[in-house]
């Protein structure tokens, strides 16, 4: 009975299929009752308000957008921007060095572990993770390395967009779960 | 433009933004921002049922959405992309989320008294009913649907709240899910049995 259910409230049954399953709802108050509720849960869920954003909320994402791509997604406009985000971390960044030189004791320079402990390649993935959510789910993530699983139609446009616009990385397939492709993404090597 | 859910409902004007987003035109965003917002807001706030969650993650949506949006070939609505993109960045936060224990949490776990207190800012359901009374019991019910929507499994959610709440097509969500049309209507229908059992005091009667 079940889909039927479905079928009625989303008027896809055919006119006597809709006759019949009212007539068996005449004769089965059970089952009109049982209809009346499953209409009524879907109500409810229809009713539902939206919620509205925090206040603020376009601020909050130009922020992050700046902050993230420091001052460089967005076009140039005609007059020069000073580059404050790039004047704020070269301050900044002087700041530790002094404070650096002055207070805390000479470091040991970090070993450097392959490609996987290259800082390089831990900030690239920040940026190639983001590439990747509009195609497909990331099912698993390493230090260098992402999993993303993609819809087996979508697949060959990913495998194209993602040669075009990350030359430096390569997307492996290494499986197919349930009609759908499943790559490993990492940086190619030298 | 947009539609009765806040979903933009002019595919010229829609074209036009997306060919000003490639060009990274700073107020192309900002107007892009804020036409979606708002469902994309309410979108992931009723998949993950924690407000701190939902402001961060949708944040993120709109920031993959401008780094990726040169990799939008128009194949499908700029909507539609969007909200694929808002169900990928959801379900992993979702996986995240459980690896973290995240479930403990328990979100929804409103007492009577503070739907009492926050009765006066609430948002109810269907008309909005006058007496402070009714407003704190469309509280309670809207508070007990959400808590009946996060107990569901994840794929049941997504569909219910696509569905039933955001009010997408089949087609649509079937471009958005990338699942055939059959699993999402019987994934639904299963869906709005638990929903139905879960909510049996506010649906009997």
């Amino acid at each position: 009975m079940g889909e039927r259910f479905r079928a009625y409230l989303d008027d896809e049954l055919e006119p006597a299929e809709r006759a019949a399953l009212d007539a068996q709802m005449a004769a089965s108050p059970e089952l009109a009752a049982e209809f009346e509720d499953y209409r009524r849960t879907v109500e409810l869920l229809r009713a539902l308000p939206l919620p509205e954003p925090p206040e603020r909320f376009a601020e909050r994402v130009e922020g992050r957008i700046r902050r993230r791509s420091h001052g460089r997604w967005f076009a140039l406009e005609p007059r020069l921007r000073l580059p404050y985000e790039a004047i704020a971390t070269v301050a900044l960044l002087a700041t530790m060095a002094l404070l650096l030189l002055h207070v805390a004791p000479p470091l040991e320079r970090p070993q450097l572990l392959g490609r996987c402990g290259d800082a390089t390649v831990s900030a690239e993935l920040d940026r190639v993770e983001a590439a990747l959510a509009p195609w497909g789910e990331l099912v698993a993530g390493a230090e260098c390395w992402l999993g993303v699983t993609v819809p087996a139609a979508q697949a060959p446009a990913f495998r194209e967009a993602f040669a075009r616009d990350w030359p430096a990385w390569e997307a492996e397939p290494v499986g197919e779960p349930g009609g759908a492709l499943r790559f490993v993404v990492r940086p190619r090597p030298q | 433009v947009v539609d009765a859910r806040g979903r933009p409902d002019d595919p010229g004007s829609e074209r036009e933004l997306t060919e000003r987003l490639r060009r990274r035109d700073e107020q192309a965003f900002r107007e892009l921002v804020r036409t979606y917002q708002r469902p994309v807001y309410a979108l992931v706030y009723r998949m993950l049922g924690d407000e701190e969650e939902a402001r961060d993650l949708s944040q993120e949506v709109f920031v993959s959405v401008f780094r990726a949006i040169g990799t939008f070939r128009g194949d499908s609505k700029l909507s539609t992309w969007l909200f694929r993109i808002v169900t990928n960045h959801c379900r992993n936060r979702q996986k995240y989320l459980g690896r973290r224990q995240h479930g403990k949490r328990q979100p929804y776990e409103e007492t009577e008294e503070q739907a009492e207190m926050t009765g006066g800012d609430a948002t109810v359901l269907g008309e909005r009913p006058p007496r402070p009374d009714r407003e704190v019991e469309g509280r309670r019910l809207e508070t007990a649907i959400q808590r009946a929507i996060a107990a569901l499994e994840p794929e049941q959610r997504e569909l219910v709240v696509l569905r039933d709440i955001q009010g997408l097509s089949y087609d649509e969500i079937q471009r958005v899910t990338g699942l055939p049309e059959g699993t999402v209507k019987s994934r639904l229908h299963r869906a709005r049995l638990a929903l139905k059992e879960a909510l049996a005091p506010h649906v009997d009667g």
